[in-house]
């Protein structure tokens, strides 16, 4: 019986015993707490209180001819007397173009408008007649008048996504590239080598460790987010629709259905992250040029590099982990077609990441096989 | 027959043998290496990636600038951490490859080694700040003073508690105790620059109300864990 | 057993490390000697399976040196072996048991049992990088045997050890030796003399002796002074 579960003890146990391991979990839990308590420096209970009074109104022209007399320049000056529109007004700035003033428009043509813009750009981005009879449909969800929900927890969760991201990639450059690498640096490569379950199952129960320190990081940052999300600024609001915050988005979620969503996503990108730290720092045999690498494309990619005429690049780009777990993701509307059917990059991202990472499995493992002691 | 006369002849007027040639090679005191040189000396030992790293910076601040792409003025103090990383670590690599005790019975007092590595990669990376600070300044509108101090700050907060980190007890025992904290700084650059727009104001006015004081003072602050390091030398590196 | 090597051989870029060389061992102690450079590591890296041949074959009673059937049967110590800082002893040996797929009773029995032979049963809980140089090598033995291992192969197992714990080591293996192949390389002609009953002796990638050394051919380190002078 191939004891695999006491190598998969020892190679989680080599990882927790690494001090750097210990140091990034302590530092992702900081950030965590600050990204939970630092709105509490600006969300005031008075804000608070007084966005929650429109909690549940329907957008359309009574709440808008309610809002237009209290609007002061343009919707740009805010004080107790009417800062519960702020959002409203927000939202209205966001569809119309700059400049234009808000209290010209009615419902209705706010929401014609929206249509407008959003198929615009979609026209920009160059989507395919098929595409765009797909949003036609989907756009045809998410009914209109919107209905305004106090949505500051959910938004924020969905801010803290980001930061968990880079706190996750972190810990796979730093942590995990060193996970095949510190046996040949250790130098007991020739005694792992040598033994029966040395080569194949070593092999794999290194990866299946890795990912485990990497899945659960991801869970436990996410659960622990969310637990002090809800216990700060509560979790109302996660029926509203993400329009609330990007109102130029033509997806019909709901702000709860999007954070499920990333959620989804972000471990799919933290089993990314973790093979391709430890597949290339086998192929490598550098730990340190991995975690360069992966740094840098983490920061690489939030550069618009691509211009949106080259679209399989762009929308490529538009996969990267870091663009896709963002709230701004809402606003990629170019679709992946397979045989004539269209999924979003949120059904078509977790997909490529688990393809790529199954590929860098197989190239750290020949990367492995390959491996002879030489030169000492 | 007339080249048995030249061996001939050369043999019979051959110089002799130098008697204490080796006492007089001795004896004889080694030549003075002056500061500049030993610093170029150390220079061409500190690894090509470290330079290649800060050549990077610069060339992805210039082109980022000339291609007007707005992220660069936010993302460079997230890059920055690394650089200071990068310079600290390549200072303590005789501790990790094993060498100390040899480099501290050489010639040059290990110390000297130290901090001649500090001074050639300070000047490098000083060089870089200057150079990119006033680009970035003018391809995006701002002033060149508060950019480098932008890029500044989290490199000498990132030096400096790695420079005092890598001292302690805790930092020996930790291979890339550095590479650490810079992560820590970057995670903190990067949530300013992504989180909601009135705390990122609110760094902003922090730094130009009272920035130059804040670079003053972490300098000082870099430049006396410096000289803490190159005095405690046989603990550092 | 029988472990057969068939014109083995080794090439790095222009040097051959290992020159066709052909051997059977059976049960006992073979001594390699040879200075440095001779081919000696070269030649157990590959009979371990860490560093393929260029040529030439490894068998043990058939089965190729490849698979994990072999390695199953094998033990190793290398030159110059490195270990986990922060792991005790007792989790340095539990790892390399489980490793050589013993179930977690039998390699936790086997661990004691390993760390009480080579005297480190007082010390089993420590962090190896506490260690000595001497207690390290003993805990190299203590890994290298745990699986009751057929084939045994230990380069410069006595190099750095004092005196008496070379002593001590030779006894072990010799022990050992009794019903397992073992091969230990070595610059000490003394640790051969004492416990080997088979010599091999290695220049150039070349094996140029090979079987018994008995007192009527001479002193030993005689014979390896002149032939590698």
């Amino acid at each position: 019986m191939k004891n695999l579960g006491q190598l998969y003890g020892f190679e989680i146990r080599k990882i927790m015993k690494n001090r750097l391991t210990v140091v990034m979990l302590a530092v992702a839990f900081v950030f965590i707490l600050i990204e939970a308590f630092i709105p509490k420096i600006y969300i005031t209970e008075e804000m608070v209180e007084s966005q929650i009074i429109l909690d549940g109104t329907a957008i359309d022209d009574s709440l808008l001819q309610e809002m237009y007399p209290r609007l002061m320049d343009n919707g740009t000056r805010w004080t107790s007397e009417n800062n519960r529109y702020e959002p409203i007004a927000d939202l209205e700035s966001n569809i119309l173009p700059d400049g234009e003033k808000l209290s010209d428009y009615s419902a209705d043509e706010m929401y014609r408008a929206r249509e407008e813009v959003i198929f615009s750009m979609m026209n920009e981005d160059k989507l395919t007649d098929g595409e765009l009879q797909w949003w036609k449909k989907e756009y045809s969800k998410t009914g209109t008048p919107f209905t305004y929900r106090f949505y500051q927890g959910g938004l924020n969760l969905a801010q803290g996504m980001t930061l968990t991201l880079m706190c996750i990639m972190l810990i796979s450059a730093l942590c995990l590239s060193t996970v095949f690498t510190v046996e040949h640096r250790q130098r007991t490569d020739q005694l792992v080598i040598s033994c029966k379950n040395g080569r194949r199952e070593t092999f794999f129960v290194k990866m299946a460790a890795g990912l485990s320190v990497v899945i659960g990081c991801c869970l436990v940052s996410s659960a622990l987010l969310t637990l002090l999300i809800l216990v700060l600024y509560g979790l109302n609001g996660m029926d509203g629709v993400v329009q609330l915050e990007i109102p130029l988005s033509a997806y019909p979620f709901t702000i709860g259905q999007f954070i499920f969503t990333q959620m989804i996503v972000m471990v799919t990108a933290a089993i990314l992250f973790a093979t391709f730290a430890m597949a290339m720092s086998e192929v490598f045999k550098n730990s340190l040029a991995v975690m360069g690498i992966m740094v840098g494309l983490f920061i690489f990619s939030q550069l618009e590099l691509i211009p949106p005429q080259y679209r399989v690049p762009a929308q490529l780009r538009s996969m990267m982990p870091s663009n896709q777990i963002s709230i701004w993701s809402l606003m990629e509307h170019r679709l992946v077609g397979i045989g004539g059917h269209f999924v979003t990059n949120y059904v078509a991202s977790p997909v490529i990441y688990v393809l790529l990472s199954v590929l860098l499995i197989m190239i750290g493992k020949v990367a492995y096989d390959r491996f002879q002691v030489t030169g000492r | 027959m007339k080249n048995d006369w030249k061996e001939s002849l050369k043999a019979a007027f051959d110089a002799p043998e130098p008697g204490n040639k080796k006492e007089f090679l001795r004896n004889i005191r080694p030549r003075e290496v002056s500061t500049p040189r030993m610093l170029f000396q150390q220079v061409q030992y500190i690894r090509g990636a470290v330079w290649i790293f800060a050549l990077m910076i610069m060339i992805f601040a210039l082109l980022g600038s000339w291609k007007q792409m707005e992220e660069t003025e936010d993302l460079i103090p997230v890059i920055m951490p690394f650089l200071a990383a990068i310079s600290v670590l390549e200072t303590r690599r005789s501790r990790k490859c094993g060498m100390i005790e040899i480099e501290m019975v050489t010639r040059f007092s290990l110390r000297s080694v130290i901090l001649a590595r500090m001074l050639a990669l300070g000047l490098v990376y000083l060089f870089t700040v200057c150079v990119i600070s006033p680009v970035i300044a003018a391809a995006f509108g701002g002033k060149a003073l508060l950019t480098a101090m932008r890029i500044l700050i989290p490199y000498l907060i990132t030096m400096s508690i790695s420079l005092q980190v890598e001292r302690s007890v805790w930092g020996r025992k930790l291979e890339y105790a550095s590479l650490a904290i810079a992560a820590a700084i970057a995670i903190a650059m990067f949530w300013i620059k992504n989180t909601d727009s009135a705390l990122l104001l609110g760094y902003t006015k922090v730094i130009e109300n009272c920035g130059v004081l804040i670079v003053l003072v972490l300098a000082g602050i870099t430049a006396f864990e410096q000289w803490k390091t190159i005095n405690n030398v046989e603990e550092f590196a | 057993m029988k472990l057969s090597v068939d014109r083995l051989s080794k090439q790095f870029r222009n040097k051959i490390a290992v020159d066709r060389v052909t051997f059977n061992l059976t049960e006992g102690v073979t001594g390699l000697l040879g200075a440095n450079g001779a081919g000696k590591t070269t030649l157990m890296r590959m009979m371990t399976g860490i560093l393929e041949p260029t040529s030439g074959d490894i068998t043990a009673d058939g089965i190729p040196v490849h698979t994990e059937e072999y390695r199953a049967l094998l033990g190793y110590l290398p030159q110059d072996f490195g270990y986990y800082p922060e792991f005790t002893a007792r989790e340095f040996v539990r790892y390399i048991a489980a490793l050589k797929g013993l179930d977690k009773r039998e390699a936790k029995r086997k661990t004691e049992e390993l760390l009480e032979l080579v005297g480190l049963s007082d010390v089993a809980g420590k962090k190896i990088k506490t260690f000595s140089g001497g207690m390290k090598q003993r805990l190299g033995i203590a890994q290298a045997i745990v699986n009751d291992p057929k084939i045994l192969i230990l380069d410069e197992p006595t190099a750095g050890l004092d005196p008496k714990e070379r002593v001590r080591f030779r006894n072990m293996i010799a022990e050992i030796g009794k019903d397992t192949i073992v091969l230990f390389s070595t610059h000490i002609v003394s640790d051969i003399e004492h416990i080997a009953s088979n010599v091999m002796m290695m220049r150039d990638g070349q094996i140029i002796y090979e079987g018994a050394w008995s007192d009527e051919q001479g002193d030993l380190e005689q014979f390896y002074m002149e032939e590698f002078e």
